[in-house]
């Protein structure tokens, strides 16, 4: 074998497999939060995907009544987000990426803004239309519900109402307040 | 034309080469062609793994594993492809894999989209037949009630979200799409009595459908509200043995409802854990399997919680379902976020997903763990016992 | 209770309209799709991701490599590649699919995207023949007059389709027995390497048709030290490099191709210690004619495709390195941006993008998830070089 194969190898198997223990750690990790400590795997969840280890630079909406970093899975708004974050691949937290397309239809959760402790709606609209952005792999499930209630699952690919249902990334749009 | 050229090139390169060897060559010359094929029965401790491919959805795939083999090369048998987070069924009667996918005419950009079931041959793995059906199955994280095949392997049952929600059935032994079934706010499909079969509804109600011999609905009719949907709902899919489908809850409860006649009947519920033990939670991406025995498995995380249920568990907890016992719990090698089994008698295995995508392998029900596998697929999601 | 399109959208409607005003945050509009600035800086690249492992779904992400940005992708079919034409605004993508994403009737594509939407614009569609080949950047390229697109055939036999940009069709097939691949000249035409060892030169009429071939003198010991096919153009004059680390220059100013002096990269000493260009593609050069060229020591027949684990910076007109850069990780290709301060772009065995500072060599940045296997760079020479 030479060394290009082995360093390849190497390399792209230590890469897919970061990837993935990054993406699948780190959906476990962000999905406990705070409250597990006492998961074995959750300080390497943490470790294996600190902020900002995607290489994607922290960003910020610059607004201080929407705190956080819409590039990390820790932000407010991702609290029942399934996907690639779209503010790594091109959109941001409520926009997608050029050339994709906004699915007019998707399920929708109710996330707490620490700013102002007030609970939003958050649309979580996929972007359709190119193959999977790979970037910024973020799972979380706060008041997900199986999919026989479509309106309240994160597990569906909702590119639906577009002219392909092939799943580029995830958004985190805000359609108003909670009102309980 | 170009066929020819290739081949042309090959050959007079293939016969070339051995002009040029020396006279007394150690290796004799090997034929070139050469394809593999599998037995006919595979034995029943083997495995299908579905790797969705969740970085490539359209090269998604789904592989022949034998998990008792020691080596990547003899654990990998083989490959069906699987594209766009495909369905997988099989059918012991007639020795073949299906698969429910979907393509674009310009795959992973687009274009007009295709589904069909695809018919792959046991024994060469090579595609036999494909069957189109409407463009309208369910695309979303694997389940492995999506789709389903009737309980004499007659009609394959796809589950369609668009968002309307109905189910379509295939003929599988005509090789035809017979129709779509409305299922109006109801989902997935769980084979009942003959040749019916139910799905989940958001309102909590189950919705049972009967087939006739040539695949047109005849009727159907709903339950009452058995499925706490907003509070404690039960995961999308069952432990099946002996004929009932044991449904886990997010809180852990089980709900079995008896599929074995044209008409179910819901039984009541019980709790997997005892009062004290209520922090552990099943979770994970299928976080139940059934052995052929109809022992029980359950994927149980100690820190359950709201929003916790696809999470994963540190243990599997083994039960005897007819009598809600709870048998063994098996402390898993690493973290654990989906189950599948396989075998019989004393080769029973359990597999487990574990966040470094990698499949660890157990005896069941004793829960020894035999090893790690070494083929290294993406994401391999669902794993089912070959037939 | 059915979940209908209407009932959903309206759903949220009612949500939003209920609660957006008692809001702190406003609500957001749906839909909301990117555009992206145009005319883009000089320090945007694209990096192709084969996704070996995957090879039906690969694709180019459009990254800043100033700012660390991820600016969008396009998705690809399979051995897919790119050209881009800044005065068209326009990409140019070849790809391969078939009907059923591994199995199927075959479908050959130039796609066209724009480079402010990244959005599909124009398909053309090839005889299916198309070189199925790994990543390789002289498998299509644009003639210098920005007029004509070529795309290298392989079925075995090789030829080349040459698609007028203006009308976006194909003009012209051109058959190329014994010779492959496509490098621009600066007079509207294009070289191939020859399996014999000479470079032909063909010339293209109006419509795309070839007017003219030329072909040199045996100058391509492929035996013993063949040219790679992986080269820079520089001022006009082709930069290619033998598998030992002689520079072949090619002067592609005019009609008649001149066979450069060929020149070593190494020195002597550097040469018995084995010294070689390596790399995926291994070669750049800046406006200026700054030419990096990945190296790695200890060279032997088969390391001419190894990681790099040094590049070497040759000023421009100048045959020794002006400076050794030592990799922070080592180099599967490289490619430099065209700024005043040209940025070294270098994808890396760990399929990350590292950015140097191309003149002084310091690591300046590093863009991570890009795929699977990012094997290719390619800055875009976006006229912008400040």
């Amino acid at each position: 074998m030479s060394r290009l194969q082995k360093l390849t190898e190497q390399a792209t198997r230590g890469l897919a497999r970061r990837s993935s223990r990054r993406s699948f750690l780190g959906l476990i990790g962000a999905a406990i939060g705070g409250s597990a400590a006492s998961i074995p795997l959750l300080p390497v969840a943490r470790a294996s995907a600190p902020a900002g280890d995607s290489g994607v630079p922290a960003q910020s909406t610059g607004n201080p009544e929407d705190p956080g970093n819409p590039a990390s899975c820790d932000y407010w708004r991702y609290c029942g987000i399934d996907g690639f974050l779209c503010s790594c691949c091109g959109g941001t937290a409520n926009s997608c990426p050029p050339g994709t397309e906004m699915s007019p239809l998707t399920w929708v959760g109710t996330c707490r803004n620490p700013a102002d402790g007030m609970n939003y709606i958050i649309s979580y609209n996929d972007c359709c239309g190119k193959s999977s952005c790979g970037r910024c792999m973020c799972n979380r499930n706060e008041d997900d519900r199986p999919v026989y209630r479509p309106n309240l699952n994160n597990d569906i690919d909702w590119c639906m109402g577009t002219s392909t249902n092939v799943y580029n990334c995830s958004t985190a749009v805000i359609l108003g307040l909670a009102t309980e | 034309m170009i066929k020819r050229t290739l081949s042309t090139l090959l050959v007079s390169a293939t016969l070339s080469l051995p002009l040029s060897l020396p006279a007394v060559a150690d290796l004799e010359p090997e034929p070139i062609g050469r394809i593999e094929t599998l037995p006919a029965q595979y034995p029943d401790h083997w495995m299908m793994v579905h790797d969705v491919s969740f970085f490539h959805m359209f090269e998604g795939e789904v592989l022949v594993v034998d998990p008792l083999a020691t080596t990547m090369g003899e654990q990998y048998k083989g490959m069906l492809t699987a594209s766009f987070i495909a369905s997988y069924e099989q059918s012991a009667k007639r020795n073949e894999h299906y698969v429910a996918e979907t393509f674009y005419s310009r795959g992973s950009r687009g274009g007009e989209r295709t589904d069909v079931v695809t018919i792959w041959d046991k024994e060469t793995l090579k595609v036999s037949g494909e069957i189109i059906v409407p463009p309208k199955r369910i695309s979303g994280m694997p389940k492995d009630i999506t789709t389903a095949m009737t309980p004499d392997e007659r009609f394959m049952l796809i589950y369609n979200f668009t968002p309307g929600q109905s189910i379509s059935v295939v003929d599988m032994e005509k090789r035809v799409f017979v129709e779509e079934v409305s299922t109006p706010g109801c989902g997935f499909v769980l084979p009942n009595g003959k040749r019916s079969f139910t799905s989940i509804c958001s309102n909590g109600t189950l919705l049972t459908t009967h087939l006739d011999r040539n695949g047109k609905a005849t009727g159907s009719e709903k339950s009452a509200v058995v499925i706490d949907a907003n509070d404690d709902p039960v995961f999308e899919g069952a432990a099946m043995s002996g004929g009932v489908a044991y449904f886990p809850t997010f809180q852990g409860r089980i709900l079995p409802i008896d599929m074995s006649g044209k008409n179910i009947e819901p039984q009541d519920t019980w709790w997997l854990t005892d009062e004290s033990e209520r922090n552990w939670r099943p979770g994970g991406m299928k976080p139940y399997a059934t052995d052929s025995e109809g022992l029980g498995y359950f994927l149980m995380n100690p820190e359950g919680g709201e929003g916790t249920h696809k999470d994963g568990g540190a243990e599997v907890w083994v039960y005897n379902l007819a009598e809600q016992k709870r048998l063994g719990r098996i402390k898993l090698q690493s973290w654990g976020l989906a189950l599948g089994s396989s075998g019989s008698g004393d080769g029973r295995l359990l597999s487990v997903l574990n966040p470094d995508m990698q499949l660890e392998i157990y005896r069941i029900p004793d829960g020894e763990f035999v090893h790690t596998l070494s083929i290294a697929p993406q994401t391999p999601f669902m794993v089912y016992g070959a037939q | 209770m059915k979940p209908s399109v209407r009932a959903i959208a309206h759903c949220t409607l009612l949500i939003a309209a209920i609660s957006s005003a008692q809001a702190e945050l406003p609500a957001e509009p749906i839909p909301n799709v990117e555009k992206l600035a145009v005319p883009y800086p000089g320090s945007y690249a694209i990096v192709h991701d084969f996704a070996f492992g995957s090879l039906i779904d690969s694709s180019f992400s459009l990254v800043d490599t100033e700012d660390q940005s991820f600016k969008g992708m396009m998705s690809a079919g399979q051995f897919a590649t790119i050209t881009h034409s800044v005065a068209r605004q326009r990409f140019y993508v070849g790809e391969t699919i078939h009907t059923r994403g591994v199995r199927g009737k075959r479908q050959d594509l130039i796609s066209i995207y724009d480079f402010a939407n990244l959005a599909l614009v124009k398909e053309i569609e090839l005889p299916p023949r198309r070189a199925n080949i790994v990543v390789n950047k002289a498998l299509t390229a644009i003639t210098s007059d920005d007029r004509f697109l070529l795309v290298f055939n392989m079925d075995p036999g090789t030829g080349v389709t040459v698609i007028d940009l203006d009308s976006e069709t194909i003009a012209a097939e051109i058959s190329t027995p014994g010779c492959s691949l496509v490098y621009p000249d600066q007079v509207g035409g294009f070289l191939q390497l020859c399996g014999n060892g000479t470079v032909a030169r063909i010339a293209l009429n109006d419509d795309g048709t070839q007017a003219d071939r030329w072909v040199s003198d045996v100058i391509n010991d492929i035996d013993n030290d063949p040219l790679s096919e992986k080269a820079t153009l520089i001022d006009g004059v082709w930069h290619f490099f033998t598998y030992a680390g002689a520079v072949q220059p090619i002067d592609v100013r005019g009609a008649t191709p001149q066979i450069g002096k060929r020149w070593w990269l190494a020195s002597e000493a550097e040469r018995k210690d084995n010294w070689r260009p390596a790399g995926w593609h291994g070669n750049a050069a800046d406006a200026k004619g700054n030419l990096w060229v990945g190296m790695t020591p200890n060279g032997y027949n088969g390391s001419h495709k190894d990681p790099a684990p040094e590049v070497w910076l040759y000023k421009p007109g100048k045959q020794k390195p002006a400076k050794r850069i030592e990799l922070k990780s080592p180099a599967l290709s490289i490619d430099a941006t065209r700024h005043k301060k040209p940025r070294l772009l270098v994808v890396n065995i760990e399929g990350s993008l590292d950015i140097y500072d191309g003149l002084s060599g310091k690591h300046l940045r590093r863009i991570t998830e890009l795929g699977e296997t990012p094997y290719m760079v390619h800055a875009i020479h976006t006229g912008d070089e400040s």
